[in-house]
Order: structure tokens, then C-alpha cells, then sequence
């Protein structure tokens, strides 16, 4: 059983749930690559962002332009299906 | 695994070439007819409820609806299914196995099937490996979304070194006032790690359920009213269905077509706070089709008199 009421994570849980550090996440905060307020979302946003980081070898800017794209994608989708 | 071929047209009662509007419309009256909250027999409705969201699902998004056409008998030949194999499958999300074969299934960080497959990763062998996150589509009606529920749901995933099949079954809590697209995280039930790894996490997303009477955006309810031109023109007092009962609405006199009455708090939940989204009725003029010789006599009195002159 799990509790998926909306939670919120200071940096430090944040940082030990992903495995990324402090440092980088507050990095990717000021790049815009992820919200400052830390929940699941943002939990999924740091993994996904490790693991392009780590199959497609993007940098940071390559990071912020994906994530800036994947998010449009999602928008339009979700904006699509209200649509129809 | 095996699935099911499901011939979606045929649960929509519709024709091949149907256009989309005759989709939504087949869909709407089906869904009105065999919605749960309205039907006799709330078992079997309820299933139906399902493969029509289903159907509509897949119809009525041109992208899907033409990988359907494209699937057509030949769905389960080799070349076919061979593109789709994938290693994780989903049971209970209220989508059907031949569903998630093809229209959802479940999905590494959400990229497409296969997106990282034989890319060096970067960590050394024998390293401890993190399982990666899955995600997936959940099926949840109005209702469900309105209380909160409790969904059982197993997922099967392969262990891509062993091949070994493992299922697992928990059970996941929809919260109150679940959002469409919101995704919710359940801890360790993603992909196994390897070498000691811990697992990933699953992520469902919400798909609100097709309503006959609502949509939804974010924690809006929408629901269109149809109404004569005199109760437009002149103002009038309707019962209007929402998802915790039905009200009284006011239209006002002189409303326009297409205009958007709001009910505060009556959409879906805000979270913890007990706060409600608010509730949307848009007014859809309907004009009358057949008339009786009395009624044309009215329309033409109307006419004669009126100084109405919608072009001048």
C-alpha cells in the first residue's frame, strides 16, 4: 500500500530518493530544468534528467532544451485531449 | 502475453469509416447508457462502461485510431507484434491487455519502447544498478477521482539478463481529486536493480475516464447544457446534473450561446484542503427541428413583430 497524497521534499530527502547531490540538484533549480517546490514530479523530472544525462551524454544545455521540449510535448498533448 | 483482439468499432456500434463526430456521438450515448452510476445492472455496466472509454480512447484520437487501422486482422502476425514486444505488462489499470500492447503499456521514463536499448550506460559491470522507473496509463472515472479509491494492480516485469518473468501485485491509492495527466509515484515497483541495485518506481498516470456529462480540466468540471432559444432569451431555472448530485442553476435572461455559467465548488478536490474546483456549465442553444402548426404560427408571429436584426 502505498500513500500517494501529494508530498513535498526538502533538498536533503530529495537528494538521498534520486541519489543526486544537493549541489546539482540547486544547479539544475537555477538552470530552470526543474521547480523549486520538490515533490514527486520532481522526483520523475531528476531521474529522467539523469538518465538522458547518462544514455544521450547532453549537456546542460542540451538538458534544459530537451526537458523544455518534453514538457511543451506533454502540454500539447494534455491540451489536445481536452480538445477532443 | 497473449491479448485479445478487440474490435473497437464494433464495441462503438460504428462503421469503419465513421467519421470522429459520429465517434463522439456513438460514444456519448453508449457511455450514457451503460455509465455505472445510471445502469441497472452496475456489473456488467461497468465493464461495458470500460471497453467503450476504451474504444473511444483509441477512435477518437486520430494518431491511435490510425495505428488501429493499420493493426487490422494481421494484428497478431510476427512483424507486427515483434515491433511492440515489450517486457513490462500492466493488469488493472481498466485498460485491456490488447490495450496496453499497443496504445499504452509501460514505458521507461515515459520515452518511447526500446528508446535506450543497447546504449553503453556508462556504468562499469558488476557495478550496483538502480531498476529503471516505469510508466503507464490508469484509467480512472469521475467518481473515483471525485472520492479518492484504492485500485489493485499487478505489473509484470522481465529481468532483461535472466529473462525471468516476476509479477507484482499491490494496491495503489488514488487520492481524492486526482487530476488528468497527474502521475502518482509508488516507490520500488519499477524495474528490479541488478547487482544489488535498489528498484525503480512506477509512475501512473490519471486518465480520467470519458463521462457522458462531464470533462475535466485540471480540478474544473465542464458540463453543457442544452437549452431553447426562450430559455436563453428570456432566462429560466433548469436542474443541472454534477458529480455529487444534481443543482438548481439559474440561466440568466439574455444568455449567449456558448456562455459560461460558473458554479463555485462543485468541481473535483483540491487536495487536502477540502477547497473544490469549480463547476462549468456552458449554455448550448439548441434549435428546435420539427415544428407544429402552432409553433410555426408562433415563429412567424415572432418574426413579423420582432425588431431583432442579428445582421444590421
Amino acid at each position: 500500500m502505498n500513500d500517494a497524497t501529494p508530498q513535498t521534499y526538502t533538498l536533503a530527502i530529495l537528494a538521498e530518493i534520486t541519489g543526486v547531490s544537493t549541489q546539482t540538484i540547486v544547479l539544475y533549480q537555477e538552470h530552470g530544468l526543474i521547480r523549486p517546490d520538490f515533490d514527486d514530479e520532481t522526483v520523475r523530472a531528476l531521474r529522467r534528467i539523469e538518465h538522458l544525462r547518462e544514455t544521450c551524454e547532453l549537456n546542460l544545455a542540451g538538458l534544459k532544451l530537451l526537458t523544455s521540449l518534453l514538457e511543451e510535448v506533454e502540454q500539447l498533448r494534455s491540451e489536445l485531449r481536452t480538445l477532443r | 502475453m497473449p491479448a485479445h483482439f478487440k474490435d473497437y468499432y464494433a464495441t462503438l456500434e460504428i462503421p469503419r469509416d465513421a467519421s470522429a463526430d459520429d465517434i463522439k456521438k456513438a460514444f456519448r450515448k453508449l457511455a450514457r447508457k451503460y455509465h455505472p452510476d445510471t445502469a441497472k445492472d452496475k456489473k456488467t455496466a461497468e465493464e461495458k462502461f470500460k471497453e467503450i472509454n476504451e474504444a473511444n480512447e483509441v477512435l477518437g484520437d486520430p494518431e491511435k485510431r490510425k495505428k488501429y487501422d493499420t493493426l487490422g486482422a494481421n494484428w497478431q502476425e510476427p512483424q507486427a507484434s515483434a515491433a511492440q514486444e515489450q517486457d513490462v505488462h500492466f493488469g488493472g489499470t481498466g485498460f485491456s491487455d490488447f490495450f496496453e500492447q499497443y496504445f499504452s503499456g509501460g514505458s521507461r521514463y515515459g520515452f518511447p519502447q526500446g528508446f535506450d536499448e543497447g546504449i553503453p550506460t556508462g556504468a562499469g559491470r558488476g557495478r550496483a544498478r538502480r531498476g529503471h522507473d516505469i510508466e503507464g496509463d490508469i484509467l480512472v472515472t469521475l467518481e473515483e477521482a471525485m472520492h479518492g479509491t484504492q485500485r489493485p494492480i499487478s505489473l509484470q516485469t522481465v529481468n532483461r539478463q535472466t529473462g525471468a518473468a516476476q509479477t507484482h501485485s499491490f494496491e495503489v491509492r488514488i487520492p481524492p481529486g486526482a487530476t488528468d495527466g497527474r502521475r502518482i509515484r509508488v516507490p520500488g515497483q519499477g524495474e528490479p536493480g541488478s547487482n544489488g541495485g535498489a528498484a525503480g518506481d512506477l509512475y501512473l498516470r490519471v486518465r480520467h475516464a470519458s463521462h457522458p456529462e462531464f470533462t475535466t480540466h485540471e480540478t474544473e468540471v465542464h458540463h453543457e447544457l442544452d437549452v431553447a432559444p426562450w430559455e436563453a432569451v428570456l432566462g429560466a431555472e433548469v436542474v443541472v446534473p454534477t458529480l455529487d448530485g444534481s443543482i438548481k442553476l439559474r440561466i440568466p435572461a439574455g444568455a449567449e450561446n456558448q456562455q459560461k455559467l460558473r458554479v463555485r465548488g462543485r468541481g473535483l478536490p483540491k487536495g487536502k484542503t477540502g477547497e473544490r474546483g469549480d463547476f462549468f456549465v456552458t449554455i448550448n442553444v439548441v434549435l428546435p427541428t420539427t415544428l407544429s402548426e402552432t409553433e410555426r404560427a408562433l415563429w412567424e408571429q415572432l418574426r413579423n413583430t420582432s425588431t431583432f436584426k442579428p445582421r444590421a
